[in-house]
């Protein structure tokens, strides 16, 4: 434990110091050391300015995250369910997965104005076919052995759902949820930058017009941070439980 | 008299490339008498799982009918003891076999089940930690422990080395004697055969009809490796064409 510890001490260390070497060696305002984004973020969240912005895209991720992953399973599991509406919806599927996010977002705003729902639309249309795609899978992997044992022994319904179906979609459900926190929150800040007056998004935008890249990267840093977070702190625990059976 | 009575006239499966059907099962009518051990015997994919399947309500497509007597309000309980243990890899053993017992079920008898299958330090581990002989006990614990109606098993003993499937033969053997359910076992093993059950029906090649139904007089506690030999000798020279399908 304390030898992962290091090593991850180690390299964290490592990518700074190259920064701080990095940003010496170029001495411009465009490369800013790591102490001075620091500095910058500690100066944004005594403002209030950093923790505003960053609850407003929080909170767009948060709606846009769960929303996609309900609609993106139900939709996934019913296709992988039934082979004829598979075989309907397939090349819609495969029309919506390949439209550019930049082309949803334009639309969005467009057709529904520049509100936040067209923004948290935008995000969901975005995310929901792969949510489709990686359910779809998991759901005709299911093992009909296992299925036919629960019928056998009178699992019903929700039994059945709980301890036979659940615990083979849950790493296609992790898998999806992973991939879609990383998608989403890029996609976030476009909607922001393209339509919307606040969110880091927004932020970033200002501090591109100001040509200022302490300010930017000090936002980004801020973010990233707060998605491992979400990674560690929920994501790791959730799944190291529901695989604890795993050898 | 308790019994179940099983008569399918035809069960086909398509073929996807010819878009035809084959049979498996042609013209074939059983009779289970309660507390009986009947054992199928017959070739390699002749239809034998199929059949069983068709008695635990899992395919329900098949031209014919089957019947509980007396038949009730409630269904039949059924339980099966599959080729694959078909156990839940993410749930301990314990957590498995209680998630297939009915509500009220019997606590001290599931209990003397474990000791008697010799799980009982086991039940708090992942099927994926236990030896395939030892995932067939815990799944025999889970076929026993529901009291079933009728008990199907689809050669159980398959893939085991010797003297596991001795042992665990032995044990199901024990398991029946304590509680007689209604047994239709499976298996394609006649050495195997003789030694468990006390009526044995010979299946033909597909499509399944049955060739033989044969009742096993020899008293079980004789039924030694000689004796079962003589026996098999027996059969073949007496029933003939027999041979053909062993």
């Amino acid at each position: 434990m304390s030898k992962t510890i290091m090593i991850s001490l180690l390299s964290i260390t490592a990518l700074l110091s190259l920064w701080t070497l990095a940003a010496l060696v170029a001495h411009s305002p465009l490369l800013p050391s790591p102490i001075k984004v620091v500095s910058v973020v500690i100066r944004e969240i005594e403002s209030g300015q950093l923790p505003y912005h960053l609850g407003v895209t929080l909170r767009r991720l948060m709606i846009g995250f769960s929303l996609s992953m309900i609609l993106g399973t139900l939709v996934g599991v019913s296709l992988g369910c039934n082979e004829a509406l598979n075989r309907f919806f397939d090349s819609w599927l495969i029309l919506f997965l390949n439209i550019p996010a930049l082309v949803t977002i334009i639309l969005c705003y467009v057709w529904f104005g520049l509100t936040e729902v067209s923004a948290i639309l935008a995000v969901i249309i975005n995310k929901v076919p792969n949510v489709i795609i990686t359910l779809r899978e998991g759901t005709k992997a299911i093992d009909l052995e296992l299925l036919e044992m629960a019928k056998v022994f009178r699992f019903g319904r929700l039994k059945t759902l709980r301890h036979v179906i659940w615990p083979q979609l849950a790493p296609y459900l992790f898998g999806s949820a992973r991939s879609g926190l990383g998608l989403i929150w890029k996609i976030i800040l476009v909607v922001e930058l393209l339509g919307r007056s606040n969110g880091i998004g927004y932020q970033l935008h200002l501090y591109f017009q100001l040509f200022d890249v302490t300010g930017i990267l000090a936002y980004s840093l801020a973010f990233v941070l707060i998605v491992q977070m979400i990674e560690w702190l929920i994501l790791k625990p959730l799944e190291t439980h529901t695989f604890r059976w795993r050898r | 008299m308790n019994s179940v009575i099983i008569d399918i006239k035809s069960k086909r499966y398509p073929n996807r490339m010819t878009s035809s059907s084959a049979a498996v099962i042609e013209d074939l009518k059983l009779e289970i008498p309660k507390g009986a051990f009947v054992c199928v015997v017959g070739p390699s994919g002749c239809g034998k799982t199929t059949l069983l399947n068709i008695l635990a309500g899992l395919d329900e497509d098949f031209d014919g009918y089957m019947e509980h007597k007396p038949s009730s309000e409630t269904p039949p309980r059924i339980s099966y003891v599959f080729q694959n243990p078909r156990l839940l890899p993410w749930r301990t053993v314990e957590e498995n076999i209680q998630l297939s017992l009915p509500e009220n079920f019997d606590t001290d008898y599931i209990d003397h089940l474990f000791e008697r299958v010799g799980l009982k330090e086991s039940i708090h581990v992942y099927p994926q930690r236990l030896s395939l002989g030892m995932s067939r006990r815990a799944s025999l614990v889970r076929a026993f422990g529901v009291n079933p109606d009728l008990l199907l098993m689809d050669e159980p003993f398959v893939s085991l080395d010797p003297p596991t499937a001795r042992r665990i033969r032995k044990l199901v053997l024990d398991l029946w004697t304590e509680r007689p359910h209604t047994v239709l076992f499976v298996t394609h093993d006649l050495r195997e055969a003789i030694e468990l059950g006390d009526r044995l029906i010979f299946l033909s090649s597909s499509p399944a009809r049955i060739v033989y139904d044969l009742a096993i007089e020899l008293p079980r506690d004789e039924r030694g490796d000689d004796t079962i030999a003589q026996y098999i000798e027996r059969i073949r020279s007496n029933i003939p064409g027999i041979a053909e399908l062993l």
